[in-house]
């Protein structure tokens, strides 16, 4: 075996060797200096494979053959090895990144390089207190050269400052040590803490205040940052990767090992809260920030309080230890990696990023990776970290300290989307786009892949070989392996898309029954509308290609969502959650590539619902409950409140009033080949969600100060009113719309809300209607959108009043628009009917009657816009310009008449999609036959919806028989046209312009067309309702933000003394509340 | 739901019947209602059977043009609407054979199918490419809402205080003496419905939507002969069915073909007495006009129920 010394010898020889080697042949230096840290690369990686990451195994390493404590004993064991692996990799891709510019300056950057690397090797493996603060300066010292050598400008200023603070704290360090070395007479951490431990004083812990902020300087933690901060803005990229990845995580173990010596708690509390403090603080105002490299700067430092926050917990509870390495070795990869990208991509600000997706997929997808990596998003390596800290937490007596942590998330995911933002813009494109050499991509590509496949393997492990899970996996995995190959024709991408779907579909029917009972109803969805919906994309022009690998994934994680709710699953939750997020970026990102605004506004509305969920969540997993009732186990506030946060996250998912916004722009600003999946599909995984998971928590009515007058308050009802304000809100808006899509956009977040009313009606008989409508919406809107596609597609607009005419020209999509607005509209006979029908008997059987006139009343608003949108397009004149306009293409109109059969068989033969549901819903309390382990919720009432032998649809309060009434109304529909074929012999088909205008020649069709503003005296007469309150407000919370961190942010003056201030400060206030 | 079962034959003949006698009886209330209006306004008036004269003529002019395959099945869908709506509803309740087809579904279907004939008539009117027929159905649509609210609000009171949606159910209850009708029972319900009614009637105030003086006949400008007899059909029946279905629900329903007529024509009339006198409301003032009081009204037929 390799000696681990080595790793510490072997870099320090190669420093003084390079300047050696360099007056020989200069061009042996790059390959010894390569040499070196391939052979650190591979020493570390034996050790790690011998040793294992988590095994606990160490060697104990004695140098020079003197023992304790007369000789430097270092210490080996699979974190070291991990954490040397770490660095010595960054270093290697650091050293390929540098390779030109140190081609010019000499061999002075590769010693430099090297000396980081002992200090940072010798930081890893010591374990006394001398010792690390000998290498800890040895780390320092070489990063000040290395940043600052070469340099003029604002750098130059940064590193002197970010020195200053390094000496400062070197200084307290040292004093500390010194005094503990005369409290305990050791240096050795193990002895010392011990020592501690028996003879602890007030004395000792002053000293301790001293070390620990002289470690929080050098972690670089709030409120002592800022020329840290400045040291990223200022320095070269590449130098902070290589900074990233060796000396702040070496710094970072360090520290873990000074913590040993902190008495738990004051000291311990104090080092948590600092953590947790810089974590959101440096989160929050990195909100503001317009410079790239700063705003890494910031996240870096906020992840260095995150780990300081969870390290203390590592120690009574191992379990923290996995989360802690994730989020390191996550935050390592990826800051490395991003920082390598700024450096190829050479972006200073924000707005420089504009146009990576248009002009360099490549980089934009590896961009895109290692920021979802970082945010902590699933399914990469930071995300199963992140999870477990958060269970253990919540088991813990530590619990509060989640909703800072889901905060500064929260904050995380904002900032990063919006600098990713940019980079799918196309309007401020810079003129000239640097290209990456193979030595400077190496860097990031390694990262990402790195990321990848840890991320995949962790995955794996969590699905542990579950069959009924394949399906999801697989297709995620379809969608990495489509994003690498993007290269292929879009039409092959395409028809890969489709097999990989039919795969997916023929492994879920195989995989047997899902574990939920209304699961196969939502996969026959996800898995029919992406077969549907990609095919009719055969019919569109090659888009982006990364489009077909992303849409696999989002499908998957859909179908993780739908598979993972089982109750014998012991990780049903995480894997729920894992699904969600899934689904929640991958579609930003197909947003996003129609309009970067929409895409972000999106992923900052689903990521605040994100965490309400996941809070949710983490209330049951907090109980102790097994895995089938961590749920429904919860009891009176908590579960009331496990409730309302979920319950929050799925209203924000689905956009009710008030939270709408994102979804308006989301659906009428994303492609037009990926709207009707977004709108037709992905809405319903939130209904998903209020079925299984909102359904099994058992909520009482609340009684409160109101309620002891009226009566306690149902908080399902209160769920159903926000859905019923919501359906006549956005059905007003919607007629208000001059486009097609948004017009569509705000139907479809009304019609939703219809399926979130009859779901908290909670009967068998309002869940009937809910998941009646929910394949109703699905067939509708699927097909609008499609057919509105086709028209933007053929006539290159979606402004309704520059549209009209087009029956004559597009007949088949004209007949699509006309079977889904009657869809919508619940007129017989078709299938909008019987939707309708189940929710107002559901509700007058509750005794909602106040809901039911809102909800009635708004589907007769949604009679304008449907009016609107088949009228403007498709009716009155004929635009010149569209006389020559096509019908859409084959595959659109193929997929829309799927649909629209799929309507018909809806509207006659309902008992097909509700018998089963039916058995399902009906089958009075307890648990689901066959499926024991599935929590059957506990309705209000017991009214429910029964079909007869004959058709009959009979609830308690009425009755409906969808075959007669469409037979009825046929047989009508067909005497008349007969009538009228026999009493018009004559008659005469003529011209649009052929018409009775007051013995006047009609104007032309642009004049003649009654399109545009049609409800202006509708809209006068709402006026007081229509002001636009929820941007106004949403306007000005983001405003108040703005300002708020603005103001936080004088805090960093930029001058040294303020900062050494802040230092003293800190040890004098930690001191005080300690009672030293 | 009726307990009478019919065979289907005999079932259909009837109906047929009934919608042949609901149409006679349509254009007749339809021209005395003109001789009615004529008389106000202190003129002779048209003789009353002139509608039906007009259904002739329609039918047998020698032209008739049209604007594409919608503007040709536009009257079909009004026509199939109008009697579809009649043919849904029990007209007298307990006799088999006027019961028509009303297991098909509940007054529910009844409010949702009333849209049938007028959307498609909206679409078929549009094809037609001339502006005043947008222009009058966007007036149309826009009124209808609004009407619908005190509408919607008092036939969930009703079927509130039924315990059912069944129109069998809603008769059955107002049944054993006058005061047993909702007219007296929760006459805010019969209020606000009886309000509604006169916009959907589309007598004045109400009258934007066809508004003569202003974009001649609205959403039918371009309809003519043979096309305009459907629709005419339809609407004769259409305007018959309404006053059924209010009659069952706030009448009590018919026991007996005096009874029927007695009833209906009193409905009826009541729309003739409103919309002979009032002046005609701009649309916005309509549509606040229906969101004030008639909505409260609405709103207190509920309240009536829960207390």
């Amino acid at each position: 075996m390799v000696d681990p010394i080595l790793l510490l010898a072997i870099p320090f020889a190669a420093a003084f060797l390079l300047p050696l080697v360099d007056r020989i042949e200069t061009r042996i230096t790059a390959s010894l200096h390569l040499a070196t840290l391939a052979f650190g690369l591979v020493v570390s990686g034996i050790w790690l494979a011998k040793l294992g990451a988590f095994s606990g195994e160490e060697i104990d390493v004695v140098t020079g053959g003197w023992p304790e404590p007369f000789g430097i004993v270092l210490k080996m064991s699979g974190l070291e090895a991990g954490l040397c692996v770490l660095a010595y990799g960054t270093a290697l891709f650091a050293a390929l990144f540098l390779s030109d510019r140190e081609e010019e300056a000499g061999p002075r950057g590769r010693v430099l390089q090297l000396m980081i690397l002992v200090g940072s090797a010798g930081l890893i493996m010591s374990r006394d207190l001398f010792n690390i603060f000998v290498f800890i300066e040895i780390t320092s010292i070489a990063t000040y050269a290395l940043v600052l050598y070469g340099r003029e400008d604002t750098g130059l200023e940064a590193g002197l400052k970010y020195m200053l603070m390094g000496a400062v704290a070197a200084a307290l360090f040292l004093i500390a040590v010194g005094l503990l070395y005369r409290m305990t007479g050791t240096l050795y951490l193990k002895d010392m803490a011990v020592a501690l431990l028996t003879g602890g004083s007030v004395a000792a812990l002053g000293v301790l205040v001293l070390l620990a902020v002289a470690m929080f300087v050098e972690l670089k933690l709030f409120p002592v940052n800022g020329p840290a901060i400045d040291l990223y803005d200022g320095a070269d990229p590449a130098i902070m990767a290589l900074v990233v990845g060796t000396a702040v995580n070496a710094l970072f173990f360090a520290f873990t090992k000074v913590a040993l010596l902190f008495p738990d708690g004051y000291l311990t509390t104090a080092v948590m809260a600092v953590g947790m403090v810089t974590y959101v603080v440096s989160n929050l105002f990195a909100l503001r920030q317009s410079r790239v490299r700063r705003l890494l700067g910031y996240s870096s430092s906020a992840q260095m309080g995150l780990l300081v926050f969870l390290w203390p917990m590592v120690k009574t509870n191992p379990q923290m230890m996995f989360a802690v390495a994730m989020i390191l070795v996550s935050h390592s990869l990826a800051k490395a990696g991003l920082l390598w990208l700024a450096g190829i991509w050479k972006g200073e600000k924000l707005e420089d990023w504009c146009g990576l997706w248009d002009r360099r997929p490549g980089l934009a997808l590896l961009t895109t990776v290692l920021v979802v990596s970082l945010v902590a998003l699933p399914p990469f390596p930071a995300f199963w970290g992140k999870w477990v800290a958060l269970v253990n937490l919540a088991r813990g007596d530590l619990w509060w300290w989640i909703i800072p942590l889901l905060f500064g998330a929260f904050l995380e995911l904002v900032y990063y989307f919006g600098w990713l933002r940019h980079t799918f813009r196309t309007d401020a494109a810079p003129a000239d786009f640097p290209t990456a050499t193979l030595a400077k991509s190496a860097g990031p590509v390694a990262a990402a892949l790195a990321l990848v496949v840890l991320g995949g393997w962790l995955m794996s492990s969590w699905v542990a070989g579950d069959v009924k899970l394949l399906p999801a996996v697989m297709l995620m995995a379809a969608g990495a392996a489509l994003s690498v190959v993007r290269g292929l024709p879009s039409k092959l991408l395409s028809v890969m898309t489709l097999v990989s779907l039919a795969a997916a579909s023929y492994a879920v029917y195989m995989a047997g029954a899902p574990a939920h009972p209304l699961a196969p109803l939502f996969l026959s969805i996800i898995l029919g509308g992406a077969l549907l919906v990609t095919f009719a994309g055969l019919g569109f022009p090659d888009g982006p290609r990364e489009y077909h690998g992303l849409f696999l994934a989002l499908t998957g994680g859909l179908l993780m969502v739908v598979l993972s709710v089982s109750g014998s699953r012991s990780q049903a939750l995480l894997l729920f959650f894992v699904g969600w997020e899934v689904m929640t970026w991958t579609s930003t990102l197909l947003i996003s590539r129609g309009s970067s605004r929409a895409g972000y506004l999106y992923v900052l509305f689903s990521a605040a619902a994100g965490m309400l969920l996941l809070g949710g969540l983490m209330v049951a997993e907090g109980t102790s409950a097994s895995a089938v009732g961590k749920l429904a186990s919860l009891e009176g506030d908590m579960a009331l409140l496990a409730w309302i946060l979920i319950g929050a996250g799925v209203v924000i998912k689905l956009g009710g009033w008030g939270v709408h916004i994102w979804a308006q722009s989301a659906y009428s600003d994303s492609p037009d080949r990926f709207t009707p999946f977004l709108s037709a599909v992905v809405s319903k995984a939130p209904v998903f969600g209020i079925a299984v998971l909102m359904a099994d928590i058992s909520v009482d009515p609340v009684t409160t100060y109101l309620g002891q007058k009226l009566g306690a308050v149902d908080p399902h009802q209160v769920l159903a009113w926000v859905g019923g304000i919501t359906a006549f809100a956005m059905a007003l808006l919607a007629a208000l719309q001059e486009d097609a899509k948004k017009l569509l956009a705000y139907s479809s977040i009304g019609q939703v809300a219809y399926i979130v009313v009859a779901l908290n009606v909670f009967s068998p008989l309002g869940w009937a209607g809910a998941l009646y409508l929910t394949v109703n919406h699905f067939l509708f809107k699927a097909l609008l959108f499609l057919a509105i596609a086709g028209v933007v597609l053929r006539t290159g607009t979606d402004r309704m009043h520059h549209l009209g005419g087009l029956i004559t020209k597009m007949p088949v999509t004209f007949v699509s628009v006309l079977i889904g607005i009657i869809a919508v509209s619940g007129v017989p006979p078709l299938s909008g009917f019987a939707g309708r029908w189940l929710i107002y008997e559901s509700l007058n059987e509750q005794e909602w009657f106040f809901l039911n006139g809102l909800l009635m009343f708004s589907t007769m608003v949604a009679f304008l816009y449907l009016f609107r949108l088949i009228h403007s397009v498709f009716l009155g004149q004929l635009k010149t310009e569209h006389r020559e306009v096509k019908e859409a293409p084959w595959p659109l109109l193929a997929s829309q008449v799927v649909l629209m059969a799929g309507i018909m068989v809806m509207s006659v033969w309902p008992q097909a999609l509700m018998e089963p549901l039916l058995a399902v819903l009906n089958a009075g309390e307890g648990v689901y036959e066959p499926l024991p382990d599935v929590i059957r919720p506990v309705f209000i009432s017991a009214a429910a919806l029964e079909i007869e032998a004959s058709g009959m649809m009979v609830t308690p309060l009425g009755y409906f028989n969808p075959l007669a009434a469409m037979l009825v109304i046929c047989a009508l529909f067909g005497i008349f046209f007969v009538l009228l074929l026999l009493l018009m012999p004559r008659s005469k088909w003529v011209k649009q312009s052929d018409m009775v205008f007051c013995g006047e020649v009609p104007p032309k069709p642009e004049e003649t067309h009654f399109a545009h503003a049609i409800f202006r005296p509708y809209e006068r007469a709402y006026a007081p309702l229509l002001a636009p309150r929820v941007t106004r407000f949403w306007t000005g919370v983001a405003d108040t933000v703005a300002a708020l961190v603005e103001s936080g942010r004088r805090f960093y003056t930029g001058s040294p003394q303020t900062y050494l201030l802040y230092a003293v400060a800190m040890i004098v206030v930690l001191a005080f509340l300690g009672g030293v | 739901m009726s307990g009478a079962e019919l065979p289907l034959l005999e079932r259909t003949l009837w109906t047929a019947l009934g919608v042949l006698g609901a149409l006679l009886y349509g254009l007749l209330i339809s021209g005395i209602i003109r001789k009615v209006i004529g008389r106000v306004q202190g003129r002779i008036g048209p003789p009353v059977w002139q509608p039906v004269i007009d259904l002739f003529k329609l039918i047998f002019l020698r032209t008739a043009v049209y604007h594409g395959v919608m503007f040709f099945l536009g009257p079909v869908f009004r026509a199939a609407g109008g009697i579809g709506l009649f043919v849904f509803m029990p007209v007298v309740v307990g006799v088999p054979q006027l019961e028509n087809f009303s297991f098909a579904g509940d007054l529910l279907i009844l409010m949702y199918f009333f849209f049938f004939g007028q959307l498609g008539m909206a679409l078929g009117a549009c094809e037609g490419g001339h502006p005043y027929s947008p222009i009058g159905i966007t007036r149309g649509l826009s009124q209808m809402t609004a009407f619908e609210a005190p509408y919607i609000l008092a036939m969930i009171a009703i079927a509130a205080q039924t315990g059912s949606f069944s129109v069998f159910d809603i008769v059955e209850a107002q049944q054993g003496g006058v005061l047993n009708w909702y007219l007296f029972q929760n006459p805010f319900a019969t209020l606000a419905a009886f309000i509604a009614m006169v916009a959907m009637n589309l007598y004045s105030p109400f009258d934007i939507v066809g508004a003569p003086q202003e974009i001649p006949v609205g959403p039918r400008t371009e309809y003519n002969a043979v096309f305009l007899s459907q629709m005419l059909m339809g609407r004769s029946v259409f305007d018959v069915a309404k006053l059924i279905l209010f009659m069952n629900l706030f009448l009590g329903g018919a026991t007996g073909v005096v009874d029927f007529f007695a009833k209906t024509f009193l409905i009826y009339f009541w729309s003739v007495f409103v919309g002979a006198v009032f002046p005609r409301y701009r649309l916005e003032q309509s549509v606040r006009f229906f969101m004030k009081w008639p909505v409260i009204f609405g709103l207190a037929s509920i309240a009536l129920v829960l207390i």
